[in-house]
């Protein structure tokens, strides 16, 4: 239960009622009468009653606030006073936003309209910025100073790719004068929980016993590791947990310090709780269990604390005082060269490349960094389309005001004076837009925020806004207002002020015309960019539902559980476990068959490896060429509709012991041997060491990756011969027992072993919409950012054209009074707007041809130059356009001309 | 400005309100009060503003109590009538009850 009131209430109370003793008051005493109405009426009548509060307060406050405002300022107009020459900067300044605030409250229409199109445009850039700041900026919860942070990554020879450390070299690199002040190493790795209640999969860490300290997290309840731990001879079986697993699994029971816990069939001793709200040190990825390296062994035997050639830990280290990161690096490396010297013959770490500690590792900064960038540049278009909007509405309030302008103009204030004053009121709406940009982003993170992914990973999504986003928004408004208050500012007060007094100028007119057409095209070339991604994405979609899969996903039935991470589980092990699941699946009614993959198709996953052909020269290491390959039970191409075209299926006898053997697709069987059977060659995988293996079979092509892959070769090989701890049982249900197959498959593994962790227990659609995730949230952005647009963009036309209309009446009323005729004035408003909106759809075109190519990926196969969508987007783009010009040409051209005449 | 400034019916109402409640007058108090006694459903934030407007006058004093998790961790803001806001109730007090004076038949009867 929410025990607050609405907060988005209690910020709008805030933004009104002076901080101090009145807002305590009132929100305090709201706190309390809320407390009581909810528990009487209920949560829904009680929000709403808080909001007719918050409303309440919030007018009488800004009611009294200008009150206060006249009753202060009762004297003229500031620009023209003389008291200005005088006053300081500050006060000047607040004498501008005195009178900036009047002159807002004076035309309501106009302010709430240009505020809310504001909000829009910085809500959304906010709300992006929110997210990038909390994936890619903002310091994991916790952790102190994180500037001094680095991350020293091992770099291979080549000096392009980016590794892990060896054991032994964390502890000479610690060890050394590196000017770090600590160095701590890591290690990410997931475990399962066993004890009281349904087994739960979570991740671990293996850390130094520094790892802590360094940094800066304190123990909740309990201690942190200990030197002796991180070495095998000496540490026992110990664990850290998580402040929320502690709270989730043992409800915060301080007992469980000496007390043990059930973790991949080891009793493990619970030595303390780390500090509340810690995840470890990557953003949103949330360790629930540190180890420390002593005890790494016990959960993997592969594991070596002595090796230099095994390398498996990531590094952490904080920066001494005045220590640059160069300095580091140089004193690093200084260190790997005097390694490699002492060791020549163990394959030492080669040399190290420190970077800035960030929330995300290196790998996963790019690719968010590129979609980060992709999301600014859609919601940048959106503020851009509104902040062109609220120009235009701003032109023509400065234009209807231009005698006002001028009057203060001959009244001696200097032209300055006046656009600093124009700058200010635009500022100040800005401003407030900002502010309700920010609630909408308050709005639109906590949405975002409840985002479950569908399998079970230990997730931590936090984007709520902080001060840095607060920033943002308040730069961006404070920019976007100055620079799109500025043009108007200029043309208004840029006048000859003998003829504006009688009329208005010609020349300043058709310069402000200029402008105007300059915002119409902006915004069609805006919208026709965020139309053109959300419409390439919705079709790219549309397509991935029609693709030749190769298979047939429909009745698939997917069960997945990695042993590999559980421990203690050896691949025979393994091997026994996955076959008498599917013996027992198969024997199930609603079952038609089932087999075993370790890489199943289109989920994100897959495994290519070299090969060579026996028998024919071996070519260089580097140009050997690659191939997919699966591991395969019997079964498993029959339950996934994968027909074999020529040769044999897998059987049972292709065991262990038998003469290796493999099925390879049409794709491989006609890049080795065009025009030949495939049957009976023997290639050799991995290296060319290993054994050959005999083709048996050749199956038709299917989807292996992604779905816009071209056709790849892929190698099937025979479970049994091929080992492994990590299987995907797959099952072919009958038609119609879809519902009740879930469960009949938990069942089995509870039976078979009950401490087993699913990962997934689903249909193989569901498995496979993991693949989908990011071509999804990018369609599902881009069409939220689109119609946004264009909504926007078709106010801001028809406001921009009909005032433009209605500026040439005049001439209208002229020309139909010399004869033209009404079609043929319309005909020139349309073809006026067209022109207009003709321009706009080019710039717009040419900029998303530039962008969209980068998109391809996940476009499933669409062209970025798709011609439908483009013409589709032009038509829609036109149509706006030209609805917008018609309705006032009407208008217009409906007028009797002697009353056009007589305007103004 | 010339004369007497007499106070609002509002302002009248609230600061009676204080003087009854005495020692533990605070915004939930006075709002719970008046609308038992007058049956006037007192919106927080108009409340608020008077008090403020009170203040201002000098007619009020108010004072932070501590931080109270009840109230979402807000303290209240106790207030209490000044010397000049006990003159101006009377003040204002008489003035009605001049006014009143030889009326109470036609109203008490009904």
């Amino acid at each position: 239960m929410r025990p607050y009131p609405p907060i988005l209430a209690r910020c709008l109370i805030s933004l009104f009622v002076p901080r101090g003793s009145a807002r305590n008051g009132v929100l305090g005493d709201l706190h309390e009468l809320y407390a009581v109405r909810r528990a009487e009426n209920g949560e829904f009548r009680a929000d709403l009653w808080y909001w007719r509060q918050a409303g309440n307060a919030a007018s009488r406050y800004a009611i009294e606030r200008s009150a206060g405002c006249f009753r202060r300022t009762r004297k003229n107009d500031p620009t023209v006073s003389p008291t200005t020459k005088s006053a300081g900067f500050w006060e000047t300044l607040l004498q501008d936003i005195r009178f900036a605030a009047r002159s807002l409250v004076k035309a309501p229409a106009f302010t709430v309209v240009s505020a809310l199109t504001i909000a829009l445009g910085i809500g959304s850039t906010t709300t992006v910025f929110s997210v990038v700041n909390s994936v890619l900026l903002r310091p994991p919860p916790g952790i102190q100073n994180a500037n001094e942070l680095v991350r020293p990554h091992r770099v291979a020879e080549d000096g392009s790719s980016y590794h892990e450390w060896s054991y032994p070299s964390f502890l000479a690199l610690r060890d050394a004068e590196t000017g770090l002040s600590d160095i701590a190493a890591m290690t990410l790795t997931a475990v399962g929980i066993e004890n009281d209640g349904a087994p739960e999969s979570t991740i671990a860490t293996f850390v130094s016993h520094n790892f802590f300290g360094l940094l800066g997290i304190q123990p909740a309840i309990g201690r942190f590791f200990v030197p002796e731990e991180d070495d095998p001879a000496t540490a026992s079986l110990v664990a850290v947990i998580s402040h929320s697993l502690w709270n989730r699994r043992f409800g915060g029971d301080s007992s469980i310090v000496g007390g043990t816990m059930r973790m991949n069939r080891h009793n493990i001793t619970v030595v303390g709780v780390a500090q509340e709200g810690f995840l470890g040190p990557n953003a949103m990825l949330e360790t629930g269990v540190w180890l420390p390296f002593g005890v790494a062994q016990v959960f993997d035997s592969d594991h070596d604390l002595a090796s230099f050639g095994h390398t498996w830990v990531d590094l952490i280290g904080r920066r001494a005082t005045a220590r640059s990161i160069q300095q580091v690096e140089a004193a690093l490396n200084l260190v790997c060269s005097s390694l490699r010297a002492a060791y020549p013959e163990a394959s030492v770490d080669y040399g190290a490349d420190v970077e800035q500690f960030g929330p995300i590792g290196r790998n996963a900064f790019l690719a968010a960094a590129a979609f980060s960038l992709f999301l600014f540049v859609a919601s940048g278009t959106i503020l851009l389309i509104a902040c062109v909007n609220v120009g235009g509405m701003l032109l023509s309030r400065a234009s209807r005001r231009g005698k006002e302008m001028a009057l203060r103009l001959a009244l001696g204030a200097r032209r300055t004076r006046v656009i600093r004053q124009l700058l200010t009121e635009s500022g100040m709406l800005f401003l407030v837009g900002g502010g309700g940009g920010l609630l909408a982003t308050f709005y639109a993170t906590n949405i975002l925020a409840s985002y479950r992914l569908p399998f079970e990973i230990p997730i931590v999504l936090d984007f709520s806004p902080d001060m840095r986003a607060l920033a943002f928004s308040v730069v961006t408004a404070l920019v976007t207002g100055l620079v799109f208050g500025l043009a108007p500012a200029l043309q208004v007060t840029k006048l000859d002020l003998n003829t504006t007094l009688k009329e208005d100028s010609l020349a300043s007119a058709s310069a402000r015309s200029r402008l105007r057409s300059i915002f119409v095209v902006a915004q069609v070339a805006g919208s026709a960019l965020l139309l053109v991604g959300a419409g390439l994405f919705a079709r790219g979609l549309a397509r991935a539902h029609q693709v030749d899969l190769g298979f047939e996903p429909e009745g698939l039935h997917a069960l997945s559980s990695e042993l590999g991470f559980q421990g203690n589980y050896t691949n025979a092990d393994a091997v026994r476990l996955f076959n008498d699941i599917v013996v027992r699946a198969t024997a199930l009614p609603q079952v038609e068959s089932a087999g075993l993959i370790d890489y199943p198709p289109v989920t994100l996953g897959g495994r290519s490896t070299r090969y060579a052909v026996v028998g024919r020269e071996p070519a260089e290491e580097e140009d050997r060429l690659v191939t997919e390959t699966a591991r395969i039970t019997p079964g498993l191409l029959e339950t996934m509709r994968i027909p074999i075209v020529q040769g044999r299926a897998f059987t049972a006898s292709d065991e262990e012991r038998a003469p290796p053997v493999a099925i390879v697709n049409q794709t491989f069987a006609s890049r080795e041997w065009p025009g030949e059977s495939a049957l009976g060659k023997r290639i050799q995988l991995y290296s060319a060491d290993e054994p050959a293996i005999a083709i048996v079979g050749v199956a038709r092509n299917a989807k292996y990756r992604s779905l816009s892959e071209e056709p790849r070769p892929m190698v099937y090989v025979p479970y049994e011969q091929h080992q492994a701890t990590d299987m995907v049982v797959l099952v072919r249900v009958r038609p119609g027992h879809e519902a009740s197959i879930t469960t009949a498959m938990s069942e089995i593994v509870r039976e078979v072993e009950p401490d087993l962790l699913i990962d997934a227990n689903t249909s193989y659609e569901n498995f496979m919409g993991i693949a989908m995730i990011p071509s999804r949230a990018a369609a599902l952005v881009t069409s939220i950012f689109g119609l946004l647009g264009l909504g926007l963009a078709s106010l801001g036309l028809y406001g921009i054209l009909a005032y433009t209309v209605g500026q040439r009446t005049r001439e209208i009323g002229i020309r139909m009074a010399l004869g033209a005729g009404r079609g043929s004035v319309r005909g020139m408003v349309l073809r006026d707007g067209a022109k207009l909106a003709g321009l706009g759809l080019t710039v717009g075109f040419l900029i998303a041809l530039a962008v969209t190519r980068m998109l391809r990926g996940l476009l499933h196969g669409l062209s970025p130059t798709d011609p439908v969508t483009f013409g589709g987007i032009a038509v829609i783009l036109m149509a706006v356009a030209l609805t917008a010009s018609y309705i006032p040409a009407r208008r217009a051209t409906r007028t009797d001309p002697i009353e056009a005449l007589r305007v103004d | 400005m010339g004369g007497k400034t007499y106070l609002g019916e509002f302002e009248h109402m609230v600061l009676a309100t204080i003087l009854r409640l005495g020692e533990g007058a605070y915004g939930t108090a006075i709002i719970v009060e008046i609308e038992r006694e007058t049956g006037r459903k007192v919106p927080s934030g108009s409340l608020s503003v008077t008090l403020d407007r009170l203040e201002n006058k000098g007619h009020l004093q108010s004072q932070m109590g501590k931080a109270d998790p009840a109230r979402g961790g807000r303290p209240k803001r106790f207030v209490t009538v000044t010397e000049t806001g006990f003159r101006a109730v009377r003040e204002s007090r008489a003035a009605m009850l001049n006014l009143w004076a030889g009326l109470e038949p036609r109203f008490e009867g009904k």
